[in-house]
């Protein structure tokens, strides 16, 4: 087991921001969403696709309405992260499939400490 | 070692159609007719009407290897990235036939300049580079013709039927000469889905692109397959190699099982067939693309169901959003290395006498 990692400094990884880095031969995607962190395994539960080079959105929650009327979608504050290869997309911080919680990609707790970005695998 | 054909590989014709339609003649109308509705984002849908709905989910799938396939230059990079041996790529044009209902002579315009185009310009047996001739089925006359006249080019290695939208369906008697003719040219019939007017399937009003793909996917086959198998072109055409593909696999047994039932209970109503439907649809051929995400279980036994891996061609589907890698056959444990590699090629080089 690695110890904790150094990723980088907070400055280098902005709001908006992702890097890839090598943990012990994996590939780890670390992110910022509008200053907070993530990072989940660059493999896609499906074929193994570069999850972390896909598409950062919110996951889209439905307000529940009376019957007959539509369903109203909206942004939720969840980021997801979407595999650009087929669109199997994730929650960022848990890595749990949106659509099945028996699927998920590995993640990694990220901190800041003393003005760098700090990965505990 | 594995040696990998891919049985569909999409060839978009955006962009290229004024130039295809200098195959037509110089004082054919369509000629001028392609050549102006040649902008992919505008005047295409006209000619080429497709389905609302975003196959790229709002930029969730922007892979970087998606790759243009729509020139002769881009397909060894395309077979390079797959891993693939042989392609037969597919028309992308095609895939509308099936809503173009206007009463007109697109369609086999349409086809006769794309297997000139490929014929001149694309296709090549020594790397591997092969098509398919898009039967322009409204006119069975039309598509006779065209089998006759390229029946012998080694590039086109069979006749592409659209199932989704053709009316009357696919085993009605007035396409048999397009089955007697690809029978006597030794060419199998791919039986194809595609995704124009997808929105009004059967019932028009879904919401969600999720809907009408899989069921309208779905049922353009098995309505198709339904017809062909129950008006008995197997039974009427004994040596054409059918096949159907891009739907996955799990709505096949389904369809058997069904159609057997009814079979049993209505035989009167097909006195011209010998045995039951699911041993005529264990004679024809499946594409696994788009095969479903599943418990392997369940996949041996759909696959044992259909007849075995011997039933099965590996395609890629390439470059469309729900394409698959030869992966996906690789990672399943159930079958063995031979059979796998059957599955991946050595079926196809049968089928389509590569």
């Amino acid at each position: 087991m690695t110890d904790r990692v150094r990723v980088c400094s907070v400055e280098d990884l902005p709001p908006g921001k992702r890097i890839q880095i090598d943990l012990d031969g994996r590939a780890v995607g670390v992110f910022n969403v509008e200053g907070a962190f993530y990072a989940v395994e660059n493999r896609c539960a499906h074929l193994d696709g570069p999850v972390c080079e896909g598409a950062v959105n919110r996951e889209i929650e439905v307000t529940t309405t009376d019957p007959g009327e539509r369903v109203e979608e909206r942004f939720s504050d969840r980021p997801t992260i979407a595999c650009p290869w087929h669109g199997w997309e994730y929650d960022l911080e848990t890595g749990v499939h949106l659509g099945t919680d028996d699927v998920a990609i590995e993640t990694y707790d990220v901190t800041t400490e003393d003005g760098y970005v700090v990965l505990t695998p | 070692m594995t040696s990998i054909v891919d049985i569909d590989a999409h060839y978009f014709e955006y962009g290229t159609l004024g130039h295809m339609a200098q195959y037509l003649d110089e004082d054919d109308p369509w000629r001028k007719r392609f050549a102006q509705y040649d902008d992919p984002d505008l005047a295409n849908p006209q000619l080429f009407p497709k389905s609302t709905g975003d196959r790229k989910l709002f930029g969730r799938i922007s892979r970087d290897d998606d790759l243009d396939l729509h020139d002769a230059e881009d397909i060894p990079r395309v077979m390079d990235y797959l891993g693939v041996d042989d392609v037969v790529v597919i028309s992308q044009r095609v895939l509308a036939f099936g809503v173009m209902d206007a009463d007109d002579k697109r369609a086999s315009k349409f086809a006769n300049m794309y297997v000139e185009y490929m014929i001149e310009e694309v296709v090549d047996p020594d790397e591997g580079i092969y098509t398919l001739l898009p039967a322009p089925y409204h006119d069975p006359e039309a598509t006779v013709d065209l089998i006759e006249r390229v029946a012998d080019e080694p590039g086109i290695v069979g006749v592409c039927i659209i199932t989704g939208g053709a009316e009357p369906p696919l085993g009605n008697r007035k396409y048999e000469p397009i089955y007697a003719a690809a029978e006597r040219a030794d060419l199998p019939v791919v039986f194809h889905t595609g995704g124009a007017g997808l929105d009004s399937f059967q019932s028009s009003g879904y919401e969600k692109f999720i809907e009408t793909h899989t069921l309208g996917f779905l049922t353009s086959n098995a309505s198709q397959l339904t017809s062909v198998v129950i008006q008995g072109i197997p039974k009427k055409f004994p040596d054409l190699d059918i096949l159907f593909v891009e739907s996955g696999l799990f709505y096949v047994p389904m369809l058997m099982h069904r159609l057997d039932a009814e079979y049993m209970k209505r035989p009167s109503e097909v006195p011209f067939l010998d045995k039951r439907p699911s041993e005529y649809m264990k004679e024809i051929y499946y594409g696994t693309q788009p095969l479903e995400y599943q418990d392997e279980q369940h996949l041996e036994w759909v696959i044992r169901m259909m007849g075995g891996p011997d039933r099965l061609l590996w395609a890629s589907d390439y470059p469309h959003w729900d394409y698959d890698p030869p992966k996906v056959i690789e990672d399943l444990s159930f079958l063995s290395r031979a059979e796998k590699d059957r599955v991946l090629g050595g079926n196809a080089r049968e089928v389509f006498g590569l």
